[in-house]
């Protein structure tokens, strides 16, 4: 349990600084560490520095995050020792990444590298076409939910009653329910509805349209739609599949195998190692395919696109009254962020917040409340 | 294609938005037929509001350069090789008699000024036959 607890936090979150490092390079040039830089100073001392420094932090977090590791596993508390070494490196890397940006912030303004810039606000006018999403792992992650599903029907008079529910770390059912549709498929029922939940916002990912940033010329910036687009259709599609697997797994193995003790750990971090390895082997590809549209061709030259930063808080929130779209291209990351500066937008993030509290409270309640 | 707006200029957002869809069509890097994003799509894009994007259609669909129909969306109605558009013309000479007065106003000459216009036609028109040689 110690060897688990100490190899699980450490490795997960240096995949995870890895992950954040790595989507550096996917920004557009214009927006190191999600400051926005005149062409004139992409390469700017300041700017490299910023980036040097915020990977270091990164490196330094992880450090923090592994002693902490270290000490919660030695100490007995385990099973905390799993999950707050991760919450401590998220705070930390965000941490990182508001105070590494600073320096850049300074620079520029004490630089007036905007001053006397020509900048415009660029889009799109002939988007690129709408490709559905690959049906194809949403369809094998239907294929192999099906296949658990038949298993547990033809299994289901032979179940015992009451069912194991819940298995602790060594492998032993801590928790027992009364035999019933929900104890027996509850696992593969919450299985598909992530799947169609994911394959549902692949949808929306397959009509992504990314922010034109102003000194991308036009075919710049339909590579850069294309590509994002493609790497969110797929990483969705692709966990979709993954995530049923998984969950399938650990479903076949607690029915066909009952005694073996290590079945259901050994799905759960087959399951983890899986979806970082489709979520890094995603941004990596992305990483290569987008390079083109990050270099600055001087026979081609483009306007600057308008300092924003006013609208992003911590370069990561995004709070502007006078923009309409409630969703808006994350500047930092990948996907959505929400527009704070409309009420449907804070109205949207009290609601997750909320949800997510009570799904952490009612997780806290069963794991006492038994 | 890409637009691109002048948040700095006097001249008004749907007015920047017109202009640069009018001098794509005449030097060919819009085809008629070619569909445009949608005014939703395109405030999305710039973050402004639907309403100043829809105003900058709406003037393009008055002109019959851009034509919106409920299933294929907005596209480019047509081409510097079609018909004139009937009625075009009284409009257009009215505004280009300022044009051509303020020119002379400021001292042009008339061969300068001949020789300005000759060479914005050349560009469209050498755009239109090789669109490879200047960047759109």
């Amino acid at each position: 349990m110690i060897a688990f607890v100490l190899v699980f936090a450490p490795v997960f979150t240096a995949l995870f600084g890895l992950l954040f490092s790595a989507i550096i390079a996917l920004r557009p040039p214009g927006l190191p560490l999600s400051v926005r830089v005149p062409q004139s100073h992409i390469g700017d001392p300041f700017v490299l520095t910023a980036i040097r420094r915020f990977r270091w932090g990164l490196v330094l977090a992880w450090l923090v995050t592994a002693a902490l590791t270290a000490v919660l596993a030695f100490t007995g508390a385990a099973p905390l020792a799993a999950v707050l070494p991760v919450l401590l490196y998220t705070a930390l890397s965000i941490l990182d990444l508001v105070l590494s940006r600073r320096v850049i912030i300074r620079a520029k303004r004490e630089g007036n590298w905007f001053e006397g810039v020509p900048v415009r606000v660029s889009a799109q006018l002939t988007p690129p076409a709408y490709r559905h999403p690959p049906i194809i792992w949403p369809a094998l992650a239907a294929v192999v939910l099906a296949v658990a599903v038949a298993v547990d029907v033809a299994l289901y008079p032979n179940l015992p009653d009451p069912i194991p529910v819940h298995f602790n770390v060594a492998g032993d059912a801590d928790r027992w329910a009364a035999k019933s549709v929900w104890s027996v498929f509850g696992i593969l029922i919450i299985g598909a509805a992530v799947v169609v939940l994911l394959s549902v916002i692949s949808v929306f990912a397959a009509r992504y349209a990314a922010r034109t940033q102003a000194d991308d010329t036009a075919q710049q910036a339909t590579l850069r739609t294309q590509v994002q687009r493609t790497l969110l259709t797929s990483m969705l599609s692709e966990l979709a599949f993954v995530i049923a697997l998984g969950i399938s797994a650990i479903e076949l193995s607690q029915r066909l195998l009952p005694e073996a003790r290590w079945t259901v750990a050994a799905c759960a971090i087959g399951l983890v190692v899986l979806v970082m390895v489709v979520v890094i082997g995603n941004v990596a590809r992305a990483r290569v395919q987008l390079q083109p549209a990050n270099v600055r061709d001087p026979r081609t030259p483009r306007p600057d696109a308008v300092d924003d930063d006013q609208h992003w808080k911590g370069g990561l929130l995004y709070v502007n009254r006078d923009d309409p779209a409630l969703l808006v291209p994350r500047r930092f990351g990948l996907g959505w962020t929400l527009n704070l500066g409309r009420p449907g937008g804070i109205a949207i993030t009290i609601l997750l917040l909320l949800a997510i509290a009570a799904i952490v409270a009612s997780v806290i309640l069963l794991a006492h409340g038994r | 294609m890409l637009i691109d707006i002048d948040p700095d200029s006097e001249s008004p957002l749907y007015q920047q938005l017109h202009d640069q869809v009018v001098e794509a069509i005449a030097d060919g890097t819009l085809q008629p037929g070619d569909a445009l994003a949608s005014v939703r799509q395109l405030a999305g894009q710039f973050g402004i509001n639907s309403a100043t994007v829809g105003k900058g259609y709406e003037l393009l669909r008055q002109e019959g350069l851009v034509r919106t129909s409920r299933r294929s969306g907005s596209v480019v109605a047509r081409g510097p090789a079609d018909e004139p558009t009937p009625g075009f013309e009284p409009g257009w000479t009215a505004r280009l008699r300022t044009l051509l007065a303020e020119a002379v106003a400021h001292g042009m000459t008339d061969a300068a000024i001949r020789g300005t216009a000759d060479s914005l036609l050349t560009d469209f028109a050498a755009h239109r036959t090789d669109p490879g040689r200047s960047a759109s």
